[in-house]
């Protein structure tokens, strides 16, 4: 499993054309950002081929985040602010997983917005005695008083890329297979495109040599 | 409902969901759509008994029919420590005992429909509130003291229901009467209890949906299946056929459990076993239990099926 520092080194390395130096013009800190941005799409791009087969799991691209705060509302309901922005997915699944606590057994219900009507006037969920939740303005929305109930924090499992998170020592969660993707990837964002790779590509603009 | 016979729609879902790799974010759609299963299984295949306490306002001769009603099982009226069980009748024109000499008259009422008492009118008079407290539940409360008394072990048979109810019912010429389109039951008049205990069929509403039979859980999975993949955009006829004819089949299969089998068709599945013709006369035992049919005695088949057939 490779790590945030070795993947940013190994792009650092093509930018330079050898070991970084002082002098580079191109930060790590740049680096570290298009790379969140690469991953972010090839990530998302596996996650909608699991769709195609029929699953709606995102187990790769999951991040925890515990303790959350929780605020009451006025008319008797919940919300917590999310730590970052959610992937936007299909099914809702960018906000992946809202529990309270410690509690990931006693996972909340998401219903979309528009639907929150329906739902709880059809009351098909009361008996079963699951609560809700919608998503909208950055904040998860609890359609239940839970801190009456005893719940002052939550944690939120959310479908995102956030490497600012993460350390040069982390590991990165990143399969194996789209790691040499994500480098060509980055490297094609800084203007730094293989010549070679750019000659074996049909769809890419002919150069100048080509047009002459 | 806690007991292995029976599950909740929300392990139904859950279920559902885990073996299709879906997350909670699919929950509500397959509730819906679980919801819609469970009420049109009960229509037909899938008999949810319900049970319910009726009560009637003072001034009133009726009890309001619980919501999701579908049929009645059984009703019936406390009796000391049991329950006694009330002549139905679901004519569309009930008439009443007009000369009110408590014999039965079939010209009067039709069938065998039989009101004690000076009952001018289903519809009219006021009726007679009774009190648990003040003992309207005893044999006293009645003109006419059977003989020999009611007791409970006099009228509940084996299987834990009403026999010889009836007779007694109709002996103290206790009924009431289905009105269905109206959504009530009516009592006669001067019928003396405040409350009747209603056992019935109904379709399965949100809110009992907690006692589902397990049997009929692959069944309810299988209508989601059809109804989920069917709502889908992309979805060709012939797919959507597919999951339909799934669902059928399971259809089938939840109604060959459910329905308790006829002497007919026991004989019939010992002709496919044996490959031999026999007799429903045959599969009878002789003189313990006519009632039940000792499959050991033809085939050497390990079980013994309690059969509809006398009960």
């Amino acid at each position: 499993m490779t790590t945030k520092g070795i993947m940013i080194d190994r792009i650092m390395k093509k930018v330079e054309g050898g070991t970084q130096t002082t002098r580079s013009r191109t930060s790590r800190a740049e680096v570290a950002q298009e790379l969140n941005s690469v991953l972010a799409k090839l990530l998302k791009a596996q996650v909608l081929d699991g769709f195609k087969e029929g699953m709606s799991t995102a187990d790769g691209m999951v991040y925890t985040y515990e303790n959350i705060p929780i605020d009451r509302r006025d008319n008797g309901r919940c919300s917590a602010k999310l730590p970052v922005t959610p992937m936007n997915l299909p099914g809702g699944i960018g906000v992946y997983a809202v529990y309270p606590a410690g509690y990931p057994e006693k996972a909340f219900i998401p219903v979309s917005t528009g639907l929150l009507y329906t739902v709880t006037n059809n009351k098909i969920l009361s008996p079963i005695g699951r609560k809700i939740y919608t998503y909208s303005n950055g904040r998860v929305n609890i359609n239940a008083d839970v801190i009456g109930a005893g719940v002052t924090h939550l944690d939120m499992e959310l479908c995102c890329v956030d490497i600012n998170s993460l350390s040069d020592f982390d590991p990165l969660p990143v399969p194996a297979d789209i790691e040499t993707e994500a480098v060509l990837a980055v490297l094609q964002l800084l203007g730094l495109e293989s010549p070679v790779t750019r000659a074996d590509d049909k769809t890419a603009s002919p150069t100048k040599t080509d047009v002459s | 409902m806690s007991t292995d016979a029976h599950i909740s729609i929300d392990q139904i879902i859950t279920s559902w969901l885990g073996k299709r790799g879906y997350t909670l974010h699919y929950y509500v759609k397959a509730a819906f759509l679980a919801a819609e299963a469970v009420q049109e299984l009960s229509l037909t295949s899938l008999p949810m008994l319900h049970h319910a306490l009726l009560t009637k306002e003072a001034g009133q001769n009726w009890y309001t029919l619980p919501k999701g009603y579908t049929d009645y099982v059984r009703v019936g009226v406390r009796f000391g420590d049991t329950w006694m069980p009330l002549r139905i009748s679901e004519r569309l024109m009930p008439y009443s005992n007009t000369d009110g000499d408590g014999d039965m008259n079939p010209a009067e009422f039709g069938e065998d429909m039989n009101v004690l008492g000076a009952n001018s009118s289903w519809y009219s008079g006021a009726s007679n509130p009774a009190s648990f407290a003040a003992g309207s539940f005893s044999a006293g409360s009645f003109s006419t003291v059977p003989t020999p008394a009611p007791t409970p072990t006099a009228i509940v048979d084996g299987w834990g229901v009403f026999s010889d109810g009836y007779a007694y019912a109709s002996r103290y010429g206790l009924g009431v009467y289905f009105d269905v389109a109206r959504g009530i039951i009516v009592a006669p008049d001067g019928f003396a209890f405040d409350e009747i205990y209603l056992v019935y069929t109904g379709i399965g509403t949100i809110d009992n949906m907690t006692g589902i039979p397990v049997y009929a859980q692959a069944a309810i999975e299988s209508y989601i299946d059809w109804k989920y993949a069917a709502n889908k955009r992309d979805i060709s006829r012939g797919e959507a056929q597919d999951w339909e004819r799934k669902f059928d089949n399971q259809h089938r299969l939840l109604r060959a459990r459910v329905q308790r089998w006829s002497i007919e068709e026991v004989a019939a599945s010992f002709e496919d076993r044996f490959d031999r013709r026999i007799t429903v006369g045959f599969l009878l035992s002789d003189n313990t239990n006519n009632s039940t049919v000792h499959a050991i005695a033809i085939g050497g088949y390990p079980y013994s099926y309690p059969a509809t057939y006398g009960n």
